[in-house]
């Protein structure tokens, strides 16, 4: 560990574990509370990247979360910021974006065919001709890019939790701290959040060596970590601000919604690089970059190193350096040392060089800084004619900086360019944000901790409906901080605005000259601040080059708003925790037990067809070909329902109760056919369409009382039916009562010839065709359970729907099927009563529909009353559809004996060309032989005669037949008489 | 039954016998059955070993206890709830992971019907043990047992906080 220091008093560090990982195949070593970049740059490894575009060798720059160019590929994940990564015993990682090795990238030849690669060159070399782009785009792609993914992913996901404060600090330095404890001693409950896994923020390492700040650093952090109205998050950034300050705060584990009623943003600033040629070098960095790697990771940024200035800060940093043992060549101020205080008289007087109204013109060394050429400054050009080179190897770049934020832009906040301080600043916030600390123009300490304790204030009293003059700018410093022109032209360019996107100085001045000067328009061209750090150290000067090319002020020029979230998040935090609610039936376990594959059904899970152990090997029985398995299985129970007997378990269908004196009278707003005059006991079919007429649930409605009655409702659509009759109750003002039973309820229809033999000497209810007709309903008990019967025929047989508490359905279920034994019952899934109803015409709603089915285009008119019944919903609709029908579910089958490819659900008929409709169900009917569907037609072809014409996958048209509908027992007597007569 | 502990948390699946009252007598059926009828809209009141909540305007759910008789009411219809007891001072962060509410607003003896974890529930802060009371569509048992299941696992990932508040 060349570069390593002794123990610094701040340091996260763990000293006490080494750990080993790997680097471009070399075996390196960290510690505990390393990062990936200060473990690299403790072995002596400067060189971590590659740039962007041309492949130029690229260090560490801000050790912010901001290093863009010290991304690292693993094997299960790419772009992982070096910077900010804790460093982890085993890792093996490479440079992401190099074409070879690190060391010997091969594209690095790409860097000397910049000058053939100005701004906007792809846009005006690659589209024309417009269809070769698709290939130069892939030659780009391969050039130009991050890292790779492992299309081998495997699902991940975090955590994901809500949370609750009064007030949300962001930031935990020493402006956020004091807005903490002064609003904590208001009594308000208090989130203190920071992106750093330890707080303190640039009162740690940029006054480290300060004595003075020590104990206010002590006091301040014991303090906010021991009040009892605090809460400290720390390693959590606040990512995005919502509409009532709804924050996401983005930590190691996934996301926190954090809902706070105002929040302060002390997220203080981003320093800024100075542009020069050769501004990218590994060794050139921020100052503040290489205070954390002192303070943080006991990291000594370099040897020899030189401070290029435009503020107080880079004295500070150049006394750290000396503490540090870095050699400091030379302090080059780009304005004057005189405003610069007692900082700057420490250096004068450890004889350390100062050398005023300088800049850097340009930096040297290949893949490392070995020497800078300094020149004399006039405050916008140097004069190179009197350049001169100093020997280093570290180059600071203390020049300015620019407001974290990101947050108040997307909160509505305003800022404006304050030329005191040559800074945006907060000019005016929406109600509820508050904004302190060196964001806000405070930059000694004690203007710091007096912002945060006025925000903190302002807070509170805004919490409290105290009305407070805001003084946004009663704390903010008289000095300037920042350089209003850090940037160096040099004739040999490579002097970098952008760093994530190669973008040199040039580059945006043309851009401004070819007109796209403004900012928004300048930002699309080039591509600055489009990349990973989203511009955090370009913007900036992007802002000032454009402002100088068009001669406009800062504020004239305006800047962009970075959209929320403002910062990457993975994937795995954006997609949380997953609720996907289940839903079960009473008989779930049952139907697992017995060889049921089950399928979704909305939340539900319900059987789609069952194969006992016993029958996975059984050969086809029904006589319709070479068939799957599963298609076996559902044919034997099509089969056994048609001839013996089978129970199926419809728990999930919707189950209302309706009561009240205005019970008939909301069922006949609600349906389409007259409910309010079912004979009691009698049931009826329930269609329900909307406003405009279009099909949305159907069901059965059954009259239990003068003022009761019973409707049931699709699988899918039961909370909505619910929640339609509701609003019916309030909209109408009808003194009805609602209860949804659905839950509470299971229900399960016995179905088959032999269903009444087998029901009759379990219940009390009589049976008889006299007593308990086709449509019937009776409410008694069955197993000494109190039961509802429906007489109901969607599967075309004598069937019996019978509803019960869920507590005893499993009781009631296992009885029957016992009982059933000798009449050869058999539970049947959705699949089979898919088939069944089919053979009998029977529609499913969702299926056989879409989001624009009438009753007319069902081929449902007679569940439309439009003569007999003055009004229901959708009625005035559908008396204006029913002359314009366009289409028609018609009935069709395939040939017999056909056995080509078949057709499938939503495969398209074609006629003349064109498409004329589409097949909505199709199955195998063993009752019929063959195979026969439902398809929507349009009307020209409907209301024909011809042959259906129907586009397989293989794209080979295939006849089909149209026929009437039912298929099967088309007068229904297998579900009105007794069928011992007719089977 | 299932119950199950974790960070001092304990959540156990408790019987209680659940009815749904409706209509105009539905009052009088809770009175004449000796149970507790609250005033407002959305609140719960406890009395006589049950829990009685006001679901709407002449709409109550009582929760008695398992084997007492159901009030006598002709709208009046038995629920089967799935009913959960979370216990333990960190119920609030358990259900931060599960549901957007606010927990800490829930004061004992209020009543909430929101959404947990997708599935609409009912929630009541018992006064006396202080625990929370989860009711939800006996479809959904299994799903929010499986999901309570696997939340404490993240809790140690997410219990982060520090600070003299946490």
């Amino acid at each position: 560990m060349t570069s390593r220091l002794d123990p610094q008093p701040l340091e996260w560090l763990d000293r006490s574990e080494t750990l080993s990982f790997e680097f471009e195949g070399k075996a390196f070593t960290g510690f505990a509370g390393d990062s990936i970049s200060s473990a690299l740059l403790a072995s002596g490894q400067t060189l971590l990247g590659r740039s962007f575009k041309y492949h130029r060798p690229r260090g560490v720059v801000t050790l912010a979360n901001h290093d863009v160019n010290a991304l690292f590929q693993s094997s299960e994940e790419p772009n992982i910021r070096g910077d900010i990564t804790p460093l982890t015993a085993g890792m093996s990682l490479t440079a992401c974006n190099v074409n070879g090795s690190l060391e010997k990238d091969r594209d690095q030849i790409i860097g000397t065919l910049s000058r053939f690669l100005p701004v906007g060159f792809y846009y005006k070399t690659f589209h024309n001709p417009k269809k070769l782009f698709p290939m130069w785009e892939r030659v780009i792609r391969e050039k130009a890019g991050l890292g790779t993914i492992d299309t081998r992913w495997s699902v991940r996901r975090q955590a994901k939790t809500y949370g609750f404060c009064d007030l949300l600090v962001i930031g935990a330095g020493a402006s956020g701290m004091q807005a903490a404890l002064s609003a904590a001693e208001q009594g308000l409950d208090v989130v203190l959040v920071d992106e750093n896994p330890q707080i303190g923020g640039s009162l740690d390492y940029q006054l480290v060596n300060e004595a003075n700040a020590a104990p206010i650093r002590e006091r301040l952090k014991a303090a906010v970590q021991n009040h009892a109205n605090i809460r400290v998050l720390p390693a959590h950034l606040a990512c995005g601000w919502y509409t009532d300050h709804y924050v996401p705060l983005l930590g190691p584990n996934g996301i926190i919604k954090m809902r706070a009623r105002a929040v302060i943003s002390a997220t203080g600033v981003m320093e800024q690089p100075a542009v020069f040629r050769n501004n990218d070098l590994p060794g050139v960095m921020m100052a503040s970059a290489a205070q954390r790697l002192i303070v943080r990771y006991a990291v000594k940024p370099g040897q020899r190193g030189v401070v290029l200035t435009a503020n107080s800060e880079g004295y500070r940093a150049a006394l750290d350096m000396v503490k540090a043992g870095v050699d400091v060549a030379a302090v080059i101020d780009m304005g004057s040392a005189n405003s610069r205080g007692v900082w700057a008289d420490e250096i004068r007087q450890q004889g350390i060089r100062v050398l005023e109204q300088h800049a850097v013109y340009e930096a040297k060394g290949k893949k490392r800084l070995t020497q800078i050429v300094a020149a004399p400054f006039d405050g916008h050009t140097c004069e190179p004619s009197k350049a001169f080179e100093i020997d280093a190897d570290l180059l600071l770049m203390s020049v300015g900086w620019a407001p974290a934020a990101q947050l108040l832009y997307q909160a509505g906040g305003r800022l404006a360019y304050d030329s005191t301080l040559e800074q945006l600043l907060p000019q005016e916030l929406p109600e509820g944000i508050f904004a302190c600390g060196r964001l806000n123009g405070a930059f000694t300490l004690e203007q710091r901790l007096a912002d945060g304790e006025r925000a903190g204030a302002e807070a509170a009293v805004f919490l409290k409906d105290e009305a407070l003059p805001a003084e946004l700018a009663a704390c903010r410093d008289r000095e300037a901080h920042s350089h209003p022109w850090p940037i160096v032209d040099h004739p040999g360019g490579k002097n970098f605005i952008d760093f994530d996107e190669d973008l040199q100085l040039k580059d945006l001045v043309n851009a401004a000259k070819e007109g796209f000067d403004n900012i928004e328009l300048m930002k699309r061209f080039s591509t600055v601040g489009m990349g990973p750090s989203q511009g955090k150290h370009a913007n900036m000067n992007g802002i000032r080059v454009l402002a100088a090319v068009t001669g406009r002020s800062i504020d004239q020029t305006g800047s962009t708003t970075a959209r929320p979230m403002f910062h990457p998040v993975p994937v795995q935090a954006l997609a949380g925790r997953r609720f996907r609610p289940e839903r079960l039936t009473a008989m779930h376990q049952w139907h697992l037990d017995n060889g049921a594959r089950m399928m979704e059904a909305g939340a539900w899970l319900r059987p789609e067809y069952y194969l006992p152990t016993s029958e996975t090997g059984v050969s086809d029985a029904a006589g319709a070909g070479n068939l799957s398995i599963r298609e076996q299985a559902i044919l034997r129970e099509v089969q056994a329902v048609r001839t013996g007997l089978g129970l199926i378990d419809v728990s999930t269908l919707g189950k209302i109760e309706v009561m009240g004196p205005d019970a008939g009278k909301l069922l006949d707003g609600s349906y389409t056919m007259r409910m309010s005059n079912i004979k009691q006991d009698m049931t009826r079919y329930a269609l329900m369409v909307d406003e405009s007429g279009v099909i949305v649930d159907d069901g059965i409605a059954a009259r239990v009382a003068e003022d009761r009655f019973y409707v049931s409702a699709t699988t899918s659509h039961a909370d909505a039916t619910f929640r339609t009759l509701s609003r019916h109750i309030v909209e109408w003002g009808l003194d009805v009562r609602l209860v949804n039973r659905t839950g509470s309820l299971a229900a399960m229809n016995l179905a088959g010839p032999h269903a009444r033999k087998l029901l009759a000497p379990l219940t009390d209810i009589d049976l008889s065709e006299e007593n308990f007709p086709y449509l019937g309903f009776k409410e008694g008990n069955l197993c000494d359970v109190p039961v509802r019967l429906i007489r109901v025929g969607f599967v075309g047989e004598l069937g019996y729907e019978i509803h019960l508490p869920v507590a005893s359905a499993q009781r009631v279920w296992n009885t029957l099927m016992e009982q059933g034994a000798e009449y050869g019952i058999r539970p049947f899934g959705v699949e089979a009563q898919r088939v069944l109803r089919l053979e009998k015409g029977h529609i499913i709603v969702g299926q056989d529909t879409d989001g624009l089915t009438n009753p007319f285009e069902a081929n449902m008119p007679w569940a439309v009353p439009l003569k007999s019944k003055p009004w229901f919903t959708g009625k005035p609709s559908l008396a204006l559809l029913k002359a314009r029908c366009q289409r028609t579910l018609r009935g069709f089958m395939l040939p017999k004996g056909y056995s080509g490819e078949l057709p499938k659900e939503c495969h398209l008929l074609i006629d003349s060309g064109d498409i004329a409709g589409r097949i909505t169900s199709i199955a195998y009917s063993p009752s019929l032989g063959r195979y026969i569907g439902l398809a929507m037609v349009d009307q020209p072809l409907a209301d024909s005669d011809r042959l259906y014409q129907v586009r397989v996958d293989s794209g080979a048209l295939i006849p089909l037949e149209p026929c009437a509908t039912p298929f099967y027992d088309a007068e229904g007597k297998r579900q009105t008489v007794d069928l011992t007569e007719v089977a | 039954m299932i119950a199950f502990q974790f960070y001092g948390l304990q959540l156990n699946e408790v019987e209680r016998a659940c009815y749904l009252l409706t209509g105009p007598e539905s009052r009088d059926a809770l009175t004449h059955a000796d149970l507790p009828v609250p005033e407002q809209l959305l609140t719960a009141e406890e009395g006589s070993g049950a829990l009685v909540a006001r679901t709407g305007r002449d709409e109550y759910m009582a929760m008695l206890k398992a084997g007492a008789s159901a009030p006598q009411s002709e709208w009046c219809f038995r629920r089967y709830d799935s009913l959960f007891e979370l216990k333990g001072e960190g119920w609030i962060e358990l259900m931060a992971h599960l549901c957007q509410y606010d927990f800490r607003q829930l004061k004992p003896g209020d009543w909430l019907m929101t959404s947990v974890a997708g599935v609409s529930c009912w929630l009541y802060h018992e006064i006396e043990s202080g625990s929370l009371l989860i009711g939800a569509d006996p479809g959904y048992r299994h799903y929010l047992i499986e999901t309570f299941s696997a939340v404490p696992g993240d809790l140690s990932a997410t219990r982060n906080p520090t600070g003299g508040a946490s």
